[in-house]
């Protein structure tokens, strides 16, 4: 036993240690070099009585140098595998593997509309209003100026309940409750479904949604009406949109007016939403028309106002190219998918 | 209405083509929908509103075209040349019911031939929709396009003592009106009559007793003006709208009858027929035409521009009206005859409007002073779910309000004239959400979760508002690689109720379940809210389907968030396996567990539910995990120990403890 069998030992160490891939490996590496009884460096220490005693020392010593730098190895070697090991499962990660989603849902593309319109409103300081959607004959027509057997009342042909009851037309019944409940001035919008007894066709069903404004006070004027409803195309449409009013006739304003923006999908230049005409009507307006003070006990001397209404739906068929209406109650789910909110 | 830009142009002179012209109509309130060329006339298609009867002609159409363009109006001749025997001496008119027709006229035209119309006029009633018939019907169908006054002959030789009695109808009488229809009258129609039977619905439509024929020789023209009311009753009640009934039940010109007459008298003279002497007009006293008084300054306060007397003036003259100003604060309008639909200041004001232009009324805010209200309770409560239930992943959809009813309609609303198989009010709002289920299941897609927000109308119930949940996907939307799709699942729906709940502050909330049924009821605060139940749609898709009163909800809901502090003191968990009757519900354990642990007793958490045939029969195993803490100091381990004891003893009660 001398210094050379020393380094021979370490030397195929060295070549082992290599050859281990994995933990198990390391461990029978580590019994076979370190244990107290069987280890390769065991036996050399188990042997030094026996070395000639000029070299003993350094023998010794040696030894005991090799026995560190094994388990320093051993230990190295062992980190290394276990990162390696970490890294292989690193590499398994595909991150292109799709995700998994949680469940989506989506609001109506009739609620969005809604929102949008309520909130434009909200910040021009609006309050929102509603009310029953079965209302009397009284609030739906007489008191919106439509008496019995009143032409009008053929573009509003209705669901009857009973002689009285009613579903409501459009939401100008909420609008008479509020005044009769409020004092002017005031300033509201009411939201909600109506009805009418109209063949369903792709631009008909015989209940849609309606958004209804009204605006009551001292020195309330057409001038007041077309502001706030071209900041609301602005709003709603883009800053380009530009408005157009036309005469047009509802009983419970005067005067009325028929209310078209420039066509935002082809500039004005002619397609097939606004049928060529570079217009496209979206909502009816007019000033509230004294009969509906007298009505609900305002003072037609004291107060004038204005009131618009706009249809919910058609202005969603508009926004997102829709052609069939009906597709609104079918609630198809690949069609109301189809409104990320 | 359709009618010929020609038409239009030699009428009013007009100096724009017909692009132009339809541009203005429609900028004067006369919607031109469409314009089509017809040879080398165009067409316009307009939507003349309901308030303006007198457009309803060409006259009526080019006297606007007129004013707008400053022309003058070309005026028709109707001044047919009498002659032979006195009106008197050939026909009577009796008018019985003058509230229901306040003027008859009617002329009497002999040597009459009848045959095919001249070229010119073929062709204008043609373009107009009206299919020509002889001379005579398109000559009175002419001059109601021209001058918008309906007007019909009659043949004299057919009418019962030659005479005409404009009555109520008799209840039983019939009439076999010109569409081949024989209609049983009822004593609220007004008719016209001969010596003993109805000839005509009066306002509407002829009968075919009395109809013009080949061989007619003497005429009788009746021009007359019946109450818009009962033409519009009338009608609706017959079914049976007319060109002339429409016309009527807008109300027409008190002053028409004669001229239409004579410009029907003048046409068929030119065609070769004989006028008789004079014409009958029993006429009982009309309203003279309304004069308006209008403060300038009320035109500039409701329109927001300023418009001087003078314009004012200018505007309502070259409209027809007789106009006095009285200095620059005022003027006095006399309204002309053919405008019934002005009656009121704020008339003119509509008036002057359109012609400055709408589009010239500056845009301005109004305004703020109303204070804005916050939203509504019940609107924010709306909102405030749309949100969660769509975060939650459900989809919102939207159902017809009335609905095909089920066998038995009990406790639903019905319509009285519905349109279609959905007859009913809908009075829950399943129906809707099955129908929005099936129709997604028979397009193939079986995963959905569904919502619904609206209003139902139970019989003898105020209309409330209402939340439909109806779950039929599991809780993914589709399977993933790492696991497959679910089932829809009661707790799941459940789930999002109790957390929709919280998260709107429902208070006392509880489930129940419905007896001897898979279904919950649900209260809050004491009061039942809902329900939650299984169902089977199309007999084959398992699904569940929620209804919450929103209403009775919204009544015990707590609105203020109020701050409890954070606990900094540690918690301590411990478990407790026991077995309890299948028939013990949860929500029992839950109230035995937590009167027994107290204010320390912080949580409670089924961590485990155990059924299967290592049990012994009829009981189920269920696991608890109780989490104590103090909100005033740490618990000692001793401490803990103890409250769990007590927790167990109360388990201990209802079943058997495991160790």
């Amino acid at each position: 036993m001398d210094l050379t069998d020393i380094e021979a030992l370490e030397a195929r160490f060295n070549g082992e240690l290599q050859a281990c891939a994995d933990d198990r490996a390391l461990t029978a590496l580590h019994d076979a070099y370190l244990s107290r009884k069987r280890g390769h460096i065991g036996e050399i220490m188990r042997q030094l009585p026996q070395v000639d005693p000029s070299v003993r020392g350094a023998v010794g010593q040696r030894a005991n140098a090799l026995k560190r730098r094994v388990e320093e190895a051993i230990e190295k070697r062992r980190a290394e595998l276990a990162e390696a090991a970490q890294q292989a499962i690193v590499d398994l990660v595909d991150v292109t593997l799709p995700g998994i989603r949680p469940r989506r849902g989506f609001i109506h593309p009739i609620s969005q509309t809604r929102r949008e319109i309520c909130r434009i409103f909200m910040q021009m300081g609006y309050s929102i209003e509603d009310g029953p959607e079965l209302d009397t004959e009284y609030y739906n027509f007489e008191a919106a100026n439509i008496p019995r057997d009143h032409p009008a009342r053929d573009a509003q042909d209705s669901f009857y309940v009973t002689d009285d009851l009613l579903l409501r037309t459009h939401t100008t019944p909420v609008q008479i409750h509020a005044m009769e409940r409020r004092k002017p001035p005031l300033r509201i919008i009411a939201p909600g479904r109506v009805f009418r007894r109209d063949a369903t066709d792709a631009t008909h069903t015989p209940m849609f949604f309606q958004v209804e404004g009204l605006v009551v006070g001292k020195g309330i004027s057409f001038a007041h009406l077309r502001g706030t409803l071209q900041t609301f195309a602005h709003m709603m449409f883009g800053p380009d949109v530009k408005l157009r009013l036309r005469p047009s006739y509802f009983p419970f304003v005067e005067p009325g007016a028929e209310v078209d923006i420039s066509c935002f999908l082809c500039k004005g230049n002619g397609c097939r939403v606004c049928k060529d005409s570079g217009w496209i009507e979206i909502l009816g307006a007019g000033m509230v028309h004294p009969a509906l003070f007298d009505r609900v006990g305002y003072d037609r001397k004291e107060v004038t106002g204005f009131a618009f209404g706009m249809g919910i739906d058609r202005i969603t068929l508009l926004k997102h190219g829709i052609e069939d209406t009906r597709l609104f109650f079918e609630n198809d789910y690949r069609f109301l998918s189809q409104f990320r909110s | 209405m359709k009618i010929s830009y020609l038409w239009l142009r030699d009428l009013a002179k007009l100096p724009a083509g017909p692009l132009e012209t339809a541009k203005a109509l429609t900028s004067m309130g006369h919607a031109v929908d469409t314009v089509s060329k017809l040879w080398e006339d165009h067409i316009f298609d307009l939507d003349i509103t309901s308030n303006r009867p007198d457009c309803l002609s060409a006259i009526g159409l080019a006297r606007e075209l007129a004013a707008y363009y400053g022309t003058n109006l070309h005026t028709r001749p109707a001044s047919p040349v009498e002659e032979g025997q006195r009106i008197e001496n050939l026909t009577t008119v009796v008018v019985d019911a003058p509230d229901l027709c306040p003027r008859y006229c009617a002329r009497v035209l002999t040597s009459v031939k009848i045959g095919e119309s001249p070229a010119w006029l073929k062709s204008r009633v043609d373009a107009h929709g009206f299919r020509s018939i002889n001379n005579v019907v398109d000559v009175t169908n002419f001059v109601m396009l021209e001058m918008g006054h309906p007007v019909h002959a009659f043949d004299l030789d057919r009418l019962g003592g030659h005479m005409i009695r404009v009555r109520k109808a008799k209840a039983g009488e019939r009439l076999r009106t010109l569409d081949a229809v024989d209609r049983l009258l009822d004593p609220e129609v007004l008719v016209i009559a001969d010596q003993k039977e109805p000839v005509a619905l009066a306002g509407i439509m002829g009968g075919e007793l009395s109809e013009i024929s080949a061989g007619t020789t003497r005429i009788l023209l009746e021009s007359a003006l019946f109450d818009p009311m009962n033409v519009r009753r009338s009608s609706k009640r017959l079914g049976l709208r007319t060109e002339a009934s429409a016309r009527f039940e807008k109300g027409c010109d008190p002053e028409a009858p004669p001229r239409a007459a004579d410009r029907v008298c003048h046409l068929l003279q030119e065609m070769g027929c004989v006028v008789a002497r004079g014409y009958l007009d029993v006429k009982s006293a009309t309203r003279p035409p309304a004069v308006i008084d209008l403060k300038v300054a009320d035109v500039h306060a409701l329109l927001g521009v300023e418009i001087g007397a003078e314009e004012c003036a200018r505007f309502l003259d070259l409209l027809g009206f007789t106009v006095k100003l009285n200095g620059a604060e005022s003027l006095q309008a006399r309204v002309p005859t053919h405008r019934v639909d002005v009656s009121s200041p704020v008339d003119l004001i509509e008036e002057i409007a359109r012609f400055h232009g709408y589009d010239r009324i500056p845009a301005a805010l109004p305004p703020l002073d109303s204070e804005p209200e916050p939203l509504p309770a019940h609107l924010a409560l709306e909102e405030d779910i749309r949100d969660f239930l769509v975060g939650a992943g459900l989809t919102e959809v939207i159902t017809y309000s009335f609905v095909q009813p089920p066998a038995d309609p009990a406790g639903m609303v019905p319509l009285r004239n519905a349109i279609s198989e959905r007859t009913h009010l809908r009075s829950s709002l399943a129906a809707g959400m099955r129908e929005a289920a099936l129709h997604n299941i028979n397009n193939g897609h079986e995963d959905f979760r569904f919502f619904e927000l609206g209003h139902v109308f139970p019989a003898g119930q105020r209309e409330s508002a209402a939340l439909g949940i109806l779950v039929s996907g599991g809780a993914t939307a589709e399977p993933t690689w790492r696991a497959p799709a679910d089932r829809p699942d009661f707790f799941e729906v459940k789930g999002i109720i109790e957390e929709l709940f919280e998260r709107v502050a429902a208070k006392w909330v509880a489930f129940r379940r419905r007896d001897g049924t898979a279904a919950a009821e649900i209260s809050a605060g004491g009061a039942a809210v809902g329900w939650i139940e299984p169902l089977t749609i199309d007999g084959r898709h398992p699904a569940y389907l929620a209804e919450i009163n929103l209403d009775a909800l919204a009544l015990r809901i707590g609105r203020r968030v109020d701050y409890a502090p954070v606990v900094r003191y540690p918690a301590s968990w411990r478990d407790v396996s026991f077995l309890v009757d299948e028939s013990t519900e949860y929500a029992s354990v839950v109230k035995a567990v937590a009167d027994a642990g107290g204010r320390e007793l912080g949580s409670i958490t089924l961590i485990d539910l155990y059924r299967g045939d290592k049990l012994p029969g009829g009981k189920k195993s269920m696991t608890l995990r109780l989490r104590y803490q103090s909100a005033t100091r740490t618990l000692t381990s001793a401490e803990v120990d103890e409250l769990h004891a007590r927790c167990v003893e109360a388990v201990a009660t209802l079943g058997s403890v495991r160790r």
